[in-house]
């Protein structure tokens, strides 16, 4: 395979740029950001298409959106190129979808489209690699050229098989989790989740039902055999309540002709109890009182108002008799006080003889006493003495007078009085009085009032004895009725029983009735229960099976699905077996292509590093193991420094392109992979690539124009 | 006198082998149709006597609407006496159906110890001995002597056929003491095969099998004995009253290139009737994977199922020789030894490493 031009019609910062390639080695120079990354993806994408990474937002990662020119809408190129003597052309249009792009493959000289299998990944055709392994093998990049396995690991895969079967690619990652996948479906890591555990729930559950449901068979038989006793004891019941029943109608009848009995005798207390002549007595006296009263009629109601007049007569009449008797009192008084005025004797007052006398003896004995002797004083005194004497009489006149003068007032005062008494009025009214009380004591024939009081006494408890008989009568009378309906009643009761007197018969003595109607009550309750038990059974008997699946149908299903687990498990047991077989390959096959990758390996690293290391082990994780030729110790390639790591990856990924490919590499990219070189060390790579792979045509991306001088008789191109 | 002899029907118990519910549903309908065959065919050949030999039913799992439904049945032979005794399955026990219910006036259910029945009509009697449980370990017929040998001596009885010294766990029956029973004819129940008349001392006896097969163990003809018996000696004739049979098929799928070819083939070597239960048994060598479902699809019968015994015909022998993957996984593989897990390893493995999708 050569690369002999590519033509770029819009690609990142490309647009209608031709680049032209030779065999062998050939420079692509130009400086940082001049575009060689970005022919790179373009070569990629022309062999391989771009990946739809839509998901990936970010510019970096979505290759499209990264190199999809600014303000267009496609980007377009092709590339020519020859391989296995044939020419070819390759012209691409990608959108920003992948469903956009579109590509021909022709014939380099014809023109005409040529039919390639996948021509949308034709470098699988071309390269005879996937993209992945491309850019794991024939591409080497500018960063760190770590290589570690991944899910699609066409690299390891084909290691593994260290030659290309020439058929579709085998992918132990991709089979081994096909089949990983499908026998956690079947069963899972955990054992809990997948249809084997499903299945085994399910038999479970089955199990389980079908116990429930022998056991409800198991019950039903019970029931048919309960039924079957309870008929027996119903009937058995059935026969003791008759037995009772019948002992019950005994009882009633004796209790009948004991009532009976009793009946009579009460009869006969009752039929005793009437008395018709009890009533003769207080009628009689009735009649008495009646007559009685009749003869004291004259004292009725009114009677009393005459007794109050009565009284009131006889009150006036008394009354009247004490005022004329009170005025003749005082006419006695009047007379007795005239009397008495008459008796009083004129008293002259003044004795006037003895009054002058005194006078003149007064005044002689003044004028004796004066002229004369002062002793004649005492005629003075004797003539006071005298006047006083004949003054005494004054007094005595003078009460006299008073006296009469008093008892003339008296006497007209008792005149006035009498006068007013007036006696003939007192009299005739008195008689008045008189006759009208002895006219009304006539009327009801006594002589006093009080005995009208009396009469009417009489009258009123002639009344109350009166009234009382009739009441003692009355309630003779009922009582005497309620007797009569009694001893009908009782009459008519007795008529009611079926037998009379003669004809009822005496059987045995059985047991009180109250008891018996308790053992009946206790029988029919016993019945009751008994019934009801054999309805609640007959009803289970109806019912306990509904929506209850049969033994025989439940273990039917659980038997196919016994068998459907055991057609899992045995599925699950192939699949654990061919996973084993995969992995155990697997291993060996790790164990066989170790030693020749390592070969491989070691011998480009020898030449790589002019001998210092003479050995090399990779394993399946491609880390390396460096053995120095001066047999120092092992030196895990990890912790070397960074221009001997760049070399020993370098180292390895050529004994890997070398490993897989064999000689039959068709082109190799290289992205400024020496650049941490020195001159000598790139020189000696150059020459290396030239020794191991002989005729290849290289592309070498660089930005270090010392590069230009190593690398002699390179075809050169130049970016802008 | 004529008798139908028959026996183990097995009522209500699960048929196995059957991939689909309904038609596990339709089986045991298959079985009480077959049993209204058996009581229709002693009305037809005016049977004296109907004798069932146990296992009518599972005691356990018998639903009582089967149970009404025999009753119903037995009962409707007017003329028929029906003598029937319980077998391993449905043992006389307290609980049993065989006490706790009122059978038809006709029907007699053997007690579970040996009893006898006279039949003065015929100058006969029949004796019978029912399971009082599941097992009984102790032969039932040790010792019988029939009481009066000129009469026709008939007996009804569940039990295994054994050889001298054998030991069953159900009623195990010698020859020798069938031969000094003494019995006229001897109606056996418990194998599921008819097995013909079999002769001990002057005693006739068989089982006669069960009347509707349950499983590809029990393929050919099943149904009932009729039995014309006098004091001299039985003769037996087999009706098939089976609604259907089971069939094992073994086709070999070499050189077919398709599933048509494969079932044309098929229908030419179908031995029975759309009405049966078919096994087929692929072998030989597939020349790509056989999909039971296609080669079933429109096969005239009444189920079918495959049983995959074939090889794919992977030229293996060379993929071994491959250093690669695939090549040391069939080696691996190969070197074990071949059983179906093996085969599916193989073929899950290879489709797997080819990247198809792989199909369990």
């Amino acid at each position: 395979m050569e690369i002999q031009q590519i033509t770029i019609e819009q690609f990142g910062k490309f647009r209608d740029t031709k680049l032209t390639f030779g065999p062998g080695m050939n420079v692509i120079y130009g400086a940082n950001e001049a575009g060689k990354s970005t022919i790179c993806a373009f070569l990629l994408a022309m062999f391989y298409g771009m990946p739809n990474d839509s998901k990936k937002k970010s510019t970096r990662e979505n290759v499209r959106a990264r190199y999809m020119p600014w303000g267009e809408e496609k980007m377009a190129g092709s590339v020519a190129f020859t391989h296995a003597g044939k020419s070819y052309v390759i012209e691409r249009r990608m959108g920003d979808v992948r469903r956009k792009d579109k590509v021909t493959v022709r014939d380099g000289a014809t023109w005409e489209e040529v039919v390639i299998p996948d021509k949308e990944e034709a470098g699988r055709y071309f390269f005879g690699i996937g993209p992945e392994a491309f850019r794991k093998t024939l591409y080497t990049g500018q960063l760190a050229s770590v290589i570690s396995p991944d899910k699609e690991d066409e690299v390891l895969d084909r290691l593994a098989n260290l030659r290309q079967t020439g058929e579709e690619d085998v992918s132990y990652q991709r089979a081994s989790s096909q089949l990983t996948s499908l026998l956690n479906s079947l069963r899972s890591v955990s054992g809990r989740a997948g249809r084997m555990p499903a299945l085994e729930e399910e038999i479970a559950s089955l199990r389980a039902e079908e116990e429930r449901s022998r056991s409800v068979l198991a019950q039903h038989r019970e029931d048919l055999a309960r039924v079957g006793m309870l008929a027996e004891d119903s009937a058995r019941l059935s026969a003791e309540l008759a037995a009772l029943e019948a002992q019950r109608a005994q009882s009633v009848r004796q209790g009948q002709y004991a009532e009976y009995r009793r009946l009579k005798d009460e009869l006969a207390t009752l039929t005793s109890r009437l008395q018709p002549d009890k009533l003769e007595a207080p009628n009689r006296k009735l009649a008495e009182v009646r007559e009685a009263m009749e003869r004291e009629k004259r004292f009725s109601d009114g009677s009393r108002a005459d007794y109050e007049r009565a009284c009131q007569l006889r009150r006036r009449e008394a009354d009247l008799a004490r005022q004329l008797s009170e005025e003749e009192t005082h006419w006695e008084a009047l007379r007795a006080l005239e009397k008495e005025r008459d008796s009083i004797p004129d008293i002259k007052g003044v004795n006037l003889p003895m009054l002058v006398l005194g006078l003149l003896v007064m005044v002689i004995g003044v004028v004796c006493g004066v002229v004369l002797h002062p002793i004649l004083f005492a005629v003075f005194a004797v003539g006071i003495f005298l006047v006083a004497v004949s003054c005494l009489s004054i007094r005595e006149q003078q009460e006299a007078q008073q006296k009469r003068r008093t008892l003339e007032a008296m006497i007209a005062e008792k005149r006035k009085t009498v006068d007013a008494l007036g006696r003939d009025k007192l009299v005739s009214e008195r008689e008045e009085t008189q006759a009208e009380l002895n006219d009304l004591l006539e009327v009801y024939q006594v002589k006093t009032e009080q005995e009208i009081l009396d009469g009417l006494a009489r009258r009123e408890s002639l009344e109350k004895e009166g009234t009382a008989l009739e009441r003692e009568i009355a309630l003779i009378s009922e009582q005497q009725e309620a007797v009569k309906k009694d001893i009908d009643r009782v009459t008519a009761h007795l008529a009611s029983f079926p037998f009379t007197e003669e004809t009822r018969e005496d059987d045995e003595q059985v047991l009180p009735l109250t008891e018996l109607n308790a053992q009946i009550t206790a029988k029919n309750q016993e019945i009751l229960a008994c019934e009801t038990a054999r309805r609640e059974i007959a009803y289970e008997l109806a019912h306990r099976l509904d929506g209850v699946r049969l033994p025989a149908e439940i273990a039917e299903e659980r038997e196919r699905k016994e068998e459907e687990l055991a057609d899992l498990g045995e599925k699950y047991e192939a699949l654990s077996l061919a996973l084993a077989a995969f992995a155990h390959g697997y291993e060996t096959l790790k164990q066989d292509f170790a030693p020749v990758l390592s070969e491989h390996v070691g011998a480009i690293l020898r030449r790589m590093s002019g001998g210092k290391y003479a050995d090399v082990r990779v394993n399946d994780r491609f880390e390396l193991c460096l053995k120095p030729a001066d047999g120092g110790p092992l030196v895990d390639a990890a912790y070397v420094s960074g221009g001997t790591y760049d070399m020993i990856y370098l180292a390895l990924r050529l004994g890997i392109i070398q490993t897989v490919l064999g000689v039959n590499v068709p082109l190799l990219v290289l992205d400024d992979s020496f650049s941490e070189y020195d001159d000598a060390r790139t020189k000696a790579a150059v020459n290396l690539l030239g020794e191991v792979f002989p005729g290849v045509q290289v592309l070498y991306f660089t930005c270090h124009a010392s590069f230009l001088s190593i690398a002699e008789g390179a075809h050169v191109v130049r970016l802008a | 006198m004529k008798m139908i002899h028959c026996g183990d029907i097995h009522f209500d118990t699960p048929f196995t082998g059957l991939a689909d519910a309904r038609k596990a549903a339709l089986r045991q309908e298959d079985v009480r149709r077959t049993f209204g065959r058996i009581v229709a065919l002693a009305a037809e050949e005016k049977a004296d006597l109907l004798l069932i030999a146990g296992d009518l039913l599972d005691g356990d799992t018998a639903s009582p609407e089967t149970i009404r439904y025999v009753q119903e049945k037995l009962g409707s032979l007017v003329d028929t006496r029906v003598f029937l005794c319980g077998g391993n399955h449905d043992p006389v026990t307290p609980r049993s159906y065989y006490r706790l219910l009122d059978w038809p006036d006709n029907v007699h259910i053997f007690d579970t110890q040996m009893e006898c029945v006279p039949l003065p009509q015929w100058n006969a009697c029949i004796y019978g001995c029912s399971f009082s449980q599941r097992y009984e370990p102790a032969s039932l017929l040790a010792g019988f002597r029939v009481e009066d040998p000129q009469k026709c001596n008939l007996m009804l009885l569940h039990g295994q056929l054994v050889g001298t010294g054998q030991q069953s766990q159900y009623d195990p029956i010698y020859e020798a003491d069938i031969a000094q029973s003494g019995l006229t004819y001897l109606a056996l129940g418990h194998t599921h095969t008819y097995t013909g008349p079999l002769y001990a001392g002057k005693t006739c006896y068989a089982m006669c099998g069960c009347p509707e097969g349950r499983g590809f163990d029990e393929a050919g003809p099943r149904g009932a004995v009729v039995a014309e018996v006098d004091a001299d000696g039985a003769s037996l004739r087999f009706v098939s009253l089976c609604r259907r049979q089971y069939h094992t098929v073994t086709l070999d799928v070499t050189g077919a290139a398709h599933h048509e070819e494969l079932a044309d083939r098929l229908r030419a070597a179908l031995p029975g009737t759309a009405e049966d239960l078919y096994q087929i048994v692929l072998c030989g060598e597939a020349a790509f994977p056989v999909n039971s479902d296609v080669l079933l699809d429109g096969l005239p019968c009444f189920s079918a199922k495959v049983v995959d015994e074939t090889r794919a015909q992977l030229d293996l022998v060379a993929l071994r020789e491959d250093f690669s993957l695939r090549g040391l996984f069939v080696d691996e593989l190969l070197q074990m030894e071949d059983s179906p897990v093996v085969r599916r390893a193989m073929q899950y493995g290879l489709a797997a490493l080819s990247g198809e999708k792989v199909v369990l």
